[in-house]
């Protein structure tokens, strides 16, 4: 379960466990108490919780909700989000199918509500309730506000909504004290409801002067649609020259005849006819389509010949309306009907019938439609190469190929993507005999479907067309090659390429071969293709450029490069064409080396292009990206290249992306880009906090620009406001001096052991000795190969760092965490010293992984980015964005039995070699206090065994064990194996400590036993066990939590909820077991009893006869935390020596 | 670096397409080639404050007329069209022109369905921003307008035909053939999240505690509400987060959800439907401001689900998932040699992809007032679902919710006098 879910969960529990409980716990609490509660729970985080108080709300009555209703507050006059959040979120759920009790309660206290609020605001808010949840029992409370300057439109639609006949009969007696808005607002809602007893109150009103009070009349009328309202509707839109104007006359009118056709279609037809014939001009189109359309509607096939009048006019508009609606009117009839018409028309209005036809699609046009392939008129012919397809399918691919030999461009274009609309295996053979008989145009044409469909079993075929006199076939032959070959072409490609007689002749072939290549095994294509190249020169040797370049091996990649260094202009030129658009990531460098060189600068352009289109498609992580970009930054010449680089930039979600974008932040030509980057980065990771980000993204609200830049700047003012405050990432080195460091004084064991004055006055020697091998250079810290440690004035304790870092040749460096040795930075060359793993690893590590899980290094001389998180004694690693150290626990180098030191200093490693830093950043994290133990149990003998940080006593599965929030919580998704134990043994002894579960959970605490073999026969173990869940239902008694498995049974019941924290205490004394959980003694017994005569489990328990042990942590896959252990041995011996210890008065506290 | 992309890159000798979604489509349309003068169409543009703006080299056509309820909007952008542009304030006298052909509206979403079917009735035809209307009822409206008037409507969205369609590094066009071919089986599941950079549900939610402020003297509030119910003045209610007010919009679903879901709608061939179901997680939502969601699951009557990933929980998505495949961007798949077995399939048909041309031949657009108003649906029901707080069946026939009134009030919505539509 992710920790928010679960933090949610958990608080729903409570919640629901402290407040509304259960029934058998009377609530005792007043309304406002209730009232209280549930605001402080607004909004609810999901739909049960939404449920579990919305019934709570229930439970408050009319007069709680009515109270409630009174906390609103006038908009801008204090804050009642919780309460319109409550009130908002009750008459929606009200709404639901089956709550049809509480919805009269909700409408009660609302309509009470609104009698009693004053402020307009507030009532308007209450009446959109109402809206939501009334019936007819608020029609009077609605009623009320119809007359009144703000409210009358609220309320009118409210009823409007509530549409019952009391809701239509307040209105309409409303409608003579309405005034103005009022009235206006009255009718409209009248005609939302079709309110039909209206009609003669509101039929004088289409006369008025005021023009939206004409406009909702002639609405409402229309809405209401009686045959009586004919003449006034018809003479208002006559009036309005049968076009839109403001009072939309015409527009109700249409309405008006919409509406009586379901009532009177005579008089609706008579309407519509009438309507076709006066609305001739071109601006009553839309008029007239509308009457046509609800003609087609309500004569059906009687209104065929209107349709076919319209398709006679001369305004295409008109007759596209006429065929669209055509195709309402289905049957044979009426398709026969159309292809007469067709028949008789010629040129676009015989192509828009054949189009209609298609559409139609039935079958019986197409011996029409297929003759029309022959037509005189192109038009028609492109028309019915589309419905010829539509009404006949594969029926007519003969027709197609015959109008295909003899098409114009037009219809070859058009017949083609008909084709590739065609099942492929069905008429790829067809095709293929049709092709030799083809014109020019045609047969490219069909050469592209044979490609598109990869027929390769037609590639003898396409070879030939590649052999063709015509340049535009041999062209789409060449060009489907790539779609069609395999490996085994190979050589008859490697022999088309000398033959190839354009650019994009040799591109083609080149395409094809980089497929047939990609047909091997990647190991296999390079030495399929260099013998050939070498034995090439000149033009057909450039010609394999384009080839490497689509496979981009590491083979392939030095033998362009080797041309390019030593040939002529001509050569250099292919060569770094090549290189730019190479498609693997490994020509990057190349092209910087490239791009970098002076006597290069006619190739720096596309160098630079190239190297960056890479580094955009690499793939590799945002760190390594970010490196590469900025190195080609040393190529960029411009403000555009510049540019390029800091839009890419954006893509990295990295701080250190964010901070270098950040720095062209005032260059007046690349603010802009600079902006887009940092707050796209900003906006992708939110986890980016601190003082710098929150200067950066108020400086980027300033500079962004553009109408479109308002949807960022918005999300970046949203996440500022939301950003967590503290100081994020510092710098750790300014890029100047070396403020913030000092020199080595000894090791931290030996520094915490010397005299105050002692240290300072080595301190001072210390820092002499650090200035003559530091230095900052060009912004660069740099050790120059003499020297010590470099140390941070200040101590770390929880961390993360950020650091570049770049080396020589044979050179050796690392980073101390916490004043210890280190993580790891050496050439890794080097494999005598074992350097061949990478940097990055724990490299004084003896018991935990010391080595990089990969290695992650650049080359020498470049710069290399970590990432250090240090979380107690964990640490994880990141190089150049691979994770290459995962949460492993660092060894204390200078004393190995102690864990490693809670705060110390960090320090840069001086081993003999020159090396560079930059951007060195720290953020420090906030960590739990560590677990003190009570000074009750100090005295009576117990010692902490895990304090919430250092894991440092035990020992084994380290890697789903985990510190996490100060517990251990076990994570089986981690990969670890086995289990945790403690490195001392115990055999006597009190164990206390407390566990959460999640559900299902299980797990065990092993005691007396081995760290080999199962510790339930081999030692014992005492049960951790969600008893609660589903699937543990049947199992035996002596298998729940508590019990000594296999053993002595324990009391059931006296978990807590899971979820919540349990207390448990095992004593082991002798033969003697007790296990308290929650306070409660769950078991009581002893084990030799127990298993006199045979086991519970009739298994062998060897390890009951054990005296001592570990004391382990027995995980079964699920999660679970532990926290606050503590133990207190028991033995004889150390009972005596705490005897002496406490004295007598504390005698009795000891078992 | 992926093969298949590598080899594109090659062939085709272009630059690959970022994967950063910018707002700013490409130029989609002009596919007709050369206009004579006397072809060019024209048009005026309703709302010019953000988006609008970006509709002046929409469609090739000639700027006659922009409206905007801001005065300062209007000042700005006759700045950059010039003088041969005619400002309006009140969109009424622009539909009453006779020389404009197309009315493109890019106002906040409470006026599109007025708009649109009132351009259609004044004859013109309409290109409108998504999301199509605000509720489900004005899109049946905006629908039967620009039908019953012989009218060409094309949406302002355009990944169902053009661009790469959200996260999945390719245009729609092959996944439609690949959905077609049934060879990932039926019915499908489409899962899609926040793939592209662009934060879907984190921009745009509204505030919840607001102080009432003067209205700015450039600005005609009471036309700018229009059919929306009054409430006091208060800046982050209008330009530029309006979005945030389900008065409005409908938060970032309103903004980004038709944009991600037409595309899934075309693939699954649901442009006549809706689905029979909508399930969500979200938290609870205020009465007047829009907040986040965490899921929304989309299922149609045939199985098929669409289900948006507002938290981008699952880290394989965007996927397609069938009883027989699955496929991920960039067109990999669990079935081997995918696109070599696809070849033999028909290619989807093609689609009309030019307005200018739509509203020459009188030929429907892609996307047009039909399935644009089911994809706007699929926005309507998640947002009604995520309102209301609970699940919802519907019937897609009906186009009402199933035994829930509460829902089906929001279906219609009644507009402020003395609109309507």
């Amino acid at each position: 379960m992710n920790k928010n879910k679960f933090i949610a969960s958990i608080a729903f529990l409570l919640m629901s466990f402290f407040v509304f409980g259960q029934p058998a716990i009377p609530d005792k609490r007043t309304i406002e108490t209730k009232i209280a509660d549930l605001l402080a729970q607004m909004p609810a985080t999901n739909q049960a919780y939404l449920n579990t108080l919305m019934t709570a709300m229930a439970d408050f009555g009319e007069d709680g909700l009515v109270q409630m209703a009174g906390m609103l507050t006038p908009s801008g006059k204090g804050n009642d989000t919780g309460v319109r959040f409550a009130m908002g979120g009750f008459s929606k759920f009200v709404t639901a199918a089956g709550r049809e009790n509480n919805r009269l309660l909700c409408q009660r206290a609302w309509c009470r509500a609104l009698e009693a609020a004053e402020d307009p605001e507030i009532k308007a808010f209450l009446i959109a309730l109402i809206q939501q949840v009334g019936n007819e029992d608020a029609v009077p409370f609605l009623a009320t506000y119809l007359v009144s300057d703000q409210l009358s439109d609220p309320a009118a639609k409210a009823l409007a909504t509530i549409n019952t006949p009391e809701a239509g009969n307040a209105l309409l007696q409303s409608l003579d004290k309405a005034q103005g808005t009022e009235r206006i607002s009255v009718v409209e809602a009248l005609g939302d409801m079709g309110f039909s007893s209206a009609l003669a109150s509101i039929t004088p009103l289409c006369s008025s002067p005021d023009i939206n009070l004409k406009k909702v009349a002639l609405y409402a009328l229309a809405k209401i649609g009686s045959p009586q309202s004919a003449k006034i509707m018809y003479n208002a839109a006559k009036e309005s020259g049968f076009t839109f104007e403001p009072a939309t006359a015409t527009a109700s009118y249409v309405l008006w005849i919409n509406r009586v056709a379901t009532v009177d279609k005579s008089l609706a037809g008579k309407h519509s006819t009438g309507l076709i014939k006066t609305c001739s001009a071109e601006n009553q189109t839309q008029t007239r389509s509308a009457a046509l359309s609800i003609l087609v509607l309500t004569a059906g096939e009687k209104a065929t010949p209107y349709l076919y009048s319209a398709f006679k006019s001369d305004n295409r508009t008109y007759w596209m309306a006429a065929l669209n609606l055509s195709k309402q009117l289905q049957g044979g009839k009426q398709t026969q009907g159309w292809i007469k018409q067709g028949g008789k028309m010629t040129g676009q209005a015989k192509a828009d019938v054949i189009t209609m036809l298609g559409d139609r699609g039935d079958s019986a046009a197409f011996p029409f439609v297929r003759q029309t392939l022959s037509d005189k008129e192109e038009v028609v012919r492109l028309a019915a190469i589309e419905s010829v397809v539509k009404l006949g399918q594969a029926e007519a691919l003969p027709d197609l190929l015959i109008a295909l030999k003899k098409g114009s461009m037009a219809e070859v274009s058009a017949i083609k993507t008909q084709l590739l609309s065609f099942n492929g295996e069905s008429m790829i053979p067809a095709i293929a005999a049709a092709i030799p008989e083809m014109p020019v145009g045609a047969r490219i044409a069909l050469i592209e479907v044979l490609a598109s469909k990869r027929s390769g079993q037609y590639l003898d075929l396409v070879y030939r067309e590649a052999a063709s006199a015509d340049a535009g076939v041999r062209l789409a032959a060449l060009k489907a090659l790539s779609s069609l070959v395999s490996e085994k072409d190979l050589d008859e490609l490697y022999s088309l390429l000398p033959h190839a007689k354009s650019q994009d002749e040799i591109v083609a072939v080149q395409s094809a071969l980089i497929v047939a290549l990609q047909c091997l095994p990647e190991e296999k294509q390079a030495p399929a293709v260099i013998p050939v190249f070498k034995s090439n020169k000149g033009a057909e040797r450039k010609a394999f450029y384009g080839v490497f370049a689509g496979i981009g091996s590491t083979e392939t990649l030095k033998a362009v490069v080797d041309d390019f260094n030593t040939s002529d202009a001509d050569t250099k030129q292919a060569a770094i064409e090549s290189l730019a658009q190479w498609t693997k990531p490994n020509a990057i460098r190349e092209l910087y080396q490239i791009g970098i060189k002076p006597e290069n600068a006619a190739y720096r352009e596309p160098a630079f292009n190239g190297g960056i289109d890479l580094i955009t498609q690499s793939g590799y992580t945002d760190d390594q990206k970010l490196l590469l970009l900025r190195k080609f930054m040393d190529l960029a010449v411009n403000s555009k290249e510049k540019g390029r680089i800091l839009r890419e930039t954006g893509t990295c979600t990295t701080y250190t992306a964010l901070k270098f974008a950040a720095g062209f932040l005032d260059d007046p030509e690349l603010k802009q880009v600079a902006a887009g980057a940092t707050g796209a980065i900003a906006l992708s990771d939110k986890s980016l906090y601190g003082a710098d980000i929150r200067e950066i993204l108020e400086k980027t609200l300033n500079i962004l620009q553009g109408p479109e830049s308002e949807y960022q700047k918005e999300a970046i003012r949203k996440h500022l406001a939301s950003m967590p405050e503290g100081a994020g990432f510092v710098p750790l080195f300014n890029g100047k001096d070396m403020a913030g460091w000092k020199g080595l004084v000894e090791n931290p064991i030996v520094r915490s052991a010397m005299k105050p004055e002692a240290l300072a006055k080595a301190q001072v020697k210390a820092d002499e000795v650090m200035r003559s091998g530091w230095k900052v250079e060009n912004g660069i810290l740099v050790f120059t190969g003499n020297g010590e440690n470099l140390c941070t004035t200040k101590t770390y304790g929880d961390f993360e760092m950020i650091v570049d870092f770049k080396i020589t040749e044979k050179g050796d460096a690392g980073i101390y965490l916490r004043g210890s040795p280190q993580v790891q930075i050496w050439d890794t060359s080097r494999r005598d010293a074992g350097a061949q793993v990478g940097s990055g690893g724990l490299y004084n590590n003896q018991v935990y992984e010391r080595n990089p899980l990969l290695v992650a290094d650049n080359p020498i001389g470049e710069w290399n980015t970590f990432r250090i998180i240090m979380l107690g004694e964990r640490v994880t690693v990141w190089l150049n964005g691979i994770l290459v150290v995962d949460n492993i626990i660092m060894e204390n180098y200078w004393d190995r039995k102690i864990p490693i030191f809670p705060d110390e200093q960090i320090e840069l490693q001086a081993h003999g070699t020159w090396v560079g830093y930059r951007d060195i950043y720290i953020r420090e994290i906030p960590r739990p206090e560590p677990y003190r133990i009570s000074e009750q149990e100090r005295t009576e003998g117990y010692e902490v065994l895990f304090d919430g940080i250092s894991m440092h006593q035990f020992t084994g599965n380290t890697k789903d064990y985990v510190v996490e929030d100060g517990c251990i919580a076990i994570y089986p998704k981690y990969g670890g194996k086995g289990n945790l134990y403690t490195k001392a043994e115990y055999g006597d002894f009190s164990f206390r400590f407390e566990f959460q579960l999640t559900p299902g959970a299980n797990n065990g605490i092993g005691i007396r036993t081995p760290v080999e073999g199962d510790a339930a026969y081999v030692g014992m173990e005492i049960q951790v066990l969600d008893n609660t869940a589903d699937m543990y239902r049947n199992l035996k008694e002596y298998q729940y939590h508590g019990s000594v498995y296999g053993v002595i049974p324990a009391k059931r019941e006296f978990l807590k909820r899971v979820g919540e924290w349990n207390e448990e205490e095992i004593i082991a004394q002798g033969n003697h077991i007790r296990v308290i959980l929650n306070g409660t003694t769950i078991v009581d017994g002893d084990i030799a009893e127990a298993s006199r005569n045979g086991t519970a489990d009739h298994n062998q328990h060897p390890g009951l006869k054990n005296t001592t042990g570990h004391i382990g942590f027995l995980g079964h896959g699920s999660e679970v935390k532990f926290r606050n252990l503590r133990i207190k041995d028991l033995t004889a011996k150390n009972r005596i020596a705490l005897i002496v210890k406490a004295g007598k008065e504390d005698l009795r506290s000891l078992p | 670096m992926k093969k298949v992309n590598s080899r594109r890159r090659f062939l085709k000798n272009t630059a690959l397409a970022t994967a950063v979604f910018t707002i700013i489509p490409r130029h989609v349309l002009g596919g007709s080639g050369f206009l004579a003068p006397s072809d060019m169409l024209t048009k005026a543009i309703i709302g010019v404050g953000g988006m609008g703006r970006n509709h002046i080299p929409y469609g090739d056509s000639k700027l006659l007329a922009i409206c905007d309820v801001d005065r300062n909007h209007l000042a700005e952008v006759l700045q950059m069209t010039g003088s041969d542009v005619k400002a309006y304030a009140d969109y009424r006298e622009v539909l009453q022109r006779p020389d404009i052909d197309i009315i493109h509206i890019a106002t906040p979403p409470h006026w599109h369905g007025i708009m649109s079917a009132e351009a259609a009735r004044a004859g013109k035809d309409v290109w409108c921003e998504k999301p199509m209307t605000r509720t489900i009822g004005e899109g049946m409206e905006v629908v039967k307008a620009v039908q019953q008037h012989g009218r060409m409507f094309r949406l302002n969205t355009w990944f169902r035909f053009d661009d790469v369609f959200y996260g999945f590094g390719t245009t729609v066009k092959p996944i439609k053939k690949l959905v077609d071919s049934k060879l990932l089986g039926w019915p499908l599941k489409v899962t899609i999240n926040r793939s592209t950079g662009f934060d879907w549900k984190f921009y745009w939610t509204g505030k919840t505690e607001q102080v009432p402020m003067p209205v700015p003297p450039e600005l005609d509030y009471n036309m700018w509400l229009g059919p929306a119910p009054v409430k006091p003045y208060n800046p982050h209610r209008v330009h530029g987060t309006f979005r945030g007010y389900w008065d409005y919009d409908g938060g970032g679903l309103g903004d980004m959800g038709q944009h991600y879901l037409d595309p899934v709608q075309y693939l699954l061939d649901k442009d006549h439907t809706s689905p029979v179901s909508i399930d969500i997680d979200a938290p609870q939502q205020h009465p007047d401001a829009a907040g986040t969601w965490r899921r929304i699951e989309l299922t149609y009557a045939d199985g098929c689900k669409i289900i948006l990933d507002g938290e981008n929980s699952d880290s394989e998505a965007p996927f397609i998932e069938g009883p027989l495949g699955k496929l991920y961007p960039g067109f990999r798949s669990d079935i081997p040699n995918l696109e070599k077995r696809l070849a033999s399939f028909p290619d989807p048909q093609p689609q009309l992809t030019s307005f200018p041309d739509s509203v020459k031949t009188r030929h429907k657009f892609a996307l047009n007032e039909q399935n644009g108003f089911r994809s706007c649906t699929l926005v309507n029901l998640s947002i009604i679902a995520i309102r209301l707080g609970r699940s919802l069946k519907f019937d897609p026939d009906k186009l009402a919710f199933i035994d829930d009134e509460g829902a089906n009030r929001l279906i219609h919505q009644p507009m402020r006098a003395p609109w309507t539509i």
